[in-house]
């Protein structure tokens, strides 16, 4: 006879509270909540009694928008939070400060120690980790691929240009690939030499073939563009940046699919992915791209496909990192806008994970799917647009993968933002076009390029020659506000915090999983508090009580306690 | 845990401890070792794509091992493949919290296929020989509420004789 004895597993973490040594520290008597206490405002109703009942107004089942299948409340909570974001938070750095903090958690472990720490999110890499996952990043950033560049780039006269600038173009790749004379690092100069582990060197030629690319495909663009300059006046006030990071977070919706890790802590059918990737070369304008298709045709109106498999199955795995959003440069830097934007294709054949010459395109085609994706929806945050409030107007970006020798050309649009609703919920979905993988030169050989194709040139001249709209008769940043209304104090309070998150140390997880680093990671929670007590009056005037933290939830706390006999009678009758 | 020889099975047990590899010698050559993969369901929260399989797999075998493996006695080819160890549990007495039956190490591997799909099949039919047993535990409850429901209501009936 065998008695089943199942162990109820408790969603919740329930903390030791009879044995807790920190009693005083929780935020909440008797329990800790790691988003601290939503305080009921007591309604503003009048004191007096009226013959006809008060009821507040009906709400219709969804609020304004397509919001497909999603429960009245959780859609009227995501309506209330945009609505909270847009209207207590006038400027885009303090958005996107409050995105970052939303992340980090509180906690008590078993040994009764404080951890703050920033919740679970799904890391996104630009190279992908596993064969054929194509449909998952397609029905992660809700795109439609296809094999070709678009129409308008052929219409683009450009012989004249080309042969101009491939005499140049050849004389300077030369120069760099026989130019390369690099240091020995300092290891190598003190091994004996009999023995190398194949993996390690393989990583040692694999950080110097992308140091090289990143080299060469710098001066290449910088050559191109300077030469062109003369012709083209927008060219001139382009910036060019190189090993250029590009991260992007946005949350998206689980349609159904049970998952137990690194859910949103706003709603918990969603999940949140983090790209993260460095772009060897980066050109950055002032003004955007033309868009190439209408968001309303019926290409951008199909729905995309749903991936029923969690990110696992695809080698996506969780990290605590906080929600950042970089586009290639801070917000308050200038240039909003990229023209182009290039990757090294080294690590595609080097690790592991190249899987063959089948399996070769799809990969790229994700990992141009991925960045472009990743790089526009940063730029739309910093524009003023967010996950509730979708782009007006849709966003072009221009990817190149390469290896020096070989390069692949895409051209990505964006159309929507609102991942979190769900599928059925989406009306217009984002296009991404690439073209095929192509050679320009085969080899080199006594001081010259073998088979020299002229149609990767073209392709890249194409690109660069692609004007950005210089007097565009439309609002950019429809929904960000002129700051210069508010005093200077506001002005340096949004700066501070927005330094916050810039100096927050992402990369001191590469060590074991296992080993919590504290100094790394508590730091921008005691940074965001200081910085929130020290302009104390400006965060109690202006923000809602789920963003002000720990120390000054307790400040404040303290502050509405009544000291008085008569606290009763603070309160309105009515309640 | 991590058991000695003695105490795991045949088939777990490790191979030889050859002398350690210095630059220079011939090829590390092993003849018959403990290498055996064995199909295993898929876990209940992990759904894998079609290509995907789950192995498990001797715990001294890396990935470039169980590759050529299938490849050259099952001639399956493989785009991919992922090994975990999942440790096992380490199962302490009540009392003395002192270790005592530990669960041994486990080596699972997710190989994705080229050209092929596989999907575990239905061994149970649907049932499952733990659903009879919860079958049974629920007759049981119903028989002894039973029987507490008639001795509820016999009045004059002491009260140790509930």
């Amino acid at each position: 006879m065998v008695l089943f004895h199942r162990t109820t597993s408790s969603t919740f973490l329930w903390y030791r509270l009879n044995l807790c040594r920190y009693k005083h520290r929780l935020n909440h008597p008797g329990v800790h909540i790691p988003h601290g206490v939503q305080y009921q405002v007591p309604y503003n109703l009048p004191d007096e009694y009226t013959e006809q009942s008060l009821y507040p107004p009906i709400r219709s089942k969804h609020p304004p928008g397509s919001w497909g299948s999603m429960e009245s409340k959780k859609a009227w909570m995501h309506f209330e939070l945009g609505e909270k974001y847009y209207r207590h938070l006038k400027c885009v750095k303090e958005r996107l400060t409050i995105m970052a903090y939303q992340n980090m958690m509180c906690y008590y472990d078993e040994l009764d120690v404080e951890q703050i720490d920033s919740k679970l999110i799904w890391m996104l890499t630009g190279r992908p980790r596993s064969p054929r996952c194509l449909p998952f990043y397609k029905h992660i950033t809700q795109t439609h691929v296809t094999d070709e560049l678009p129409k308008f780039y052929e219409q683009m006269d450009v012989e004249s240009l080309l042969n101009y600038v491939k005499p140049i173009l050849i004389d300077r790749i030369l120069t760099d690939e026989y130019a390369q004379k690099e240091d020995i690092p300092l290891e190598d100069m003190y091994d004996k030499g009999d023995y190398k582990v194949p993996s390690v060197m393989r990583d040692k030629q694999l950080e110097m073939d992308k140091k090289q690319t990143t080299n060469v495909l710098t001066k290449m663009i910088r050559t191109i563009v300077n030469v062109l300059a003369e012709h083209k006046p927008y060219l001139r006030k382009t910036m060019i940046g190189s090993d250029v990071p590009i991260e992007a977070w946005w949350s998206s919706n689980l349609n159904g699919m049970k998952l137990d890790r690194a859910k949103w802590h706003h709603d918990s059918n969603t999940t949140s992915f983090q790209f993260r990737d460095k772009a060897s070369v980066q050109v950055k304008t002032d003004r955007p791209l033309r868009s190439i298709v209408d968001p309303n045709s019926t290409l951008c109106q199909t729905p995309v496909p749903l991936c029923p498999y969690p990110p696992p199955a695809y080698k996506v795995f969780t990290d605590r990192y906080l929600p950042m959003q970089i586009p290639g440069h801070w917000h308050g830097e200038g240039h909003d806008f990229n023209l182009l934007t290039v990757y090294p294709m080294d690590s595609i054949y080097r690790y592991d994970s190249y899987f063959g010459e089948d399996e070769l395109l799809p990969s790229l085609m994700s990992w141009i799917v991925n960045a472009s994706h990743a790089e526009l929806l940063a730029q739309a945050y910093y524009l003023g647009f967010s996950m509730w409030r979708e782009p007006t107007y849709p966003l072009i970006a221009q990817t190149i993968l390469s290896n020096r020798r070989q390069w692949i050309f895409g051209v990505y649009q964006l159309n929507t933002i609102s991942h979190f609703k769900p599928h059925d919920a989406h009306t217009t979905s984002n296009i991404c076009w690439v073209s095929p993988l192509m050679n320009l030169y085969d080899g080199i050989e006594n001081g010259e390029l073998v088979n020299f194709n002229d149609d990767v040139l073209r392709h890249l001249l194409r690109f660069i020659l692609n004007e950005p709209t210089q007097q565009p008769n439309w609002n950019l940043r429809p929904y960000v506000e002129d700051i210069t209304n508010l005093d200077e104090r506001y002005r340096k309070f949004i700066r501070n915090l927005y330094e916050v998150v810039k100096l927050d140390q992402q990369d001191s997880r590469e060590h074991h999983r296992w080993a919590k680093v504290h100094h790394g990671t508590t730091v921008f929670n005691r940074r965001y508090a200081m910085m929130t007590t020290l302009f104390k009056d400006i965060v109690f005037d202006n923000w809602p009580r789920e963003w002000y933290g720990r120390t000054l939830e307790r400040i404040e706390r303290k502050k509405s306690m009544p000291t008085i006999k008569e606290y009763d009678l603070l309160m309105p009758v009515t309640r | 845990m991590r058991l000695p020889a003695n105490l795991q099975y045949l088939y777990k047990s490790m191979t030889p401890r050859y002398p350690k590899w210095q630059p220079g010698d011939p090829k590390h050559r092993i003849f018959f070792p403990q290498f055996w993969m064995r199909i295993v369901r898929p876990e209940e929260n992990r759904p894998l794509r079609p290509n995907v399989v789950r192995f498990e797999c001797h715990i001294e075998m890396t990935k470039n091992d169980i590759k050529q493996y299938l490849e050259k006695l099952y001639k399956i080819e493989t785009l991919d493949i992922t090994t975990i160890i999942k440790q096992g549990k380490e199962n302490r007495h009540p009392v003395s919290s002192e270790i005592i039956d530990p669960d041994p190490d486990r080596k699972f591997a997710y190989v994705f296929l080229k050209n092929e799909t596989f999907t575990y099949p239905d061994i149970w039919r649907g049932q499952k020989p733990s659903d009879e047993l919860v079958k049974d535990e629920r007759r049981m409850q119903t028989a002894s509420e039973k029987q507490k429901a008639t001795n509820l209501y016999r009045p004059g009936l002491s009260t140790w004789f509930r």
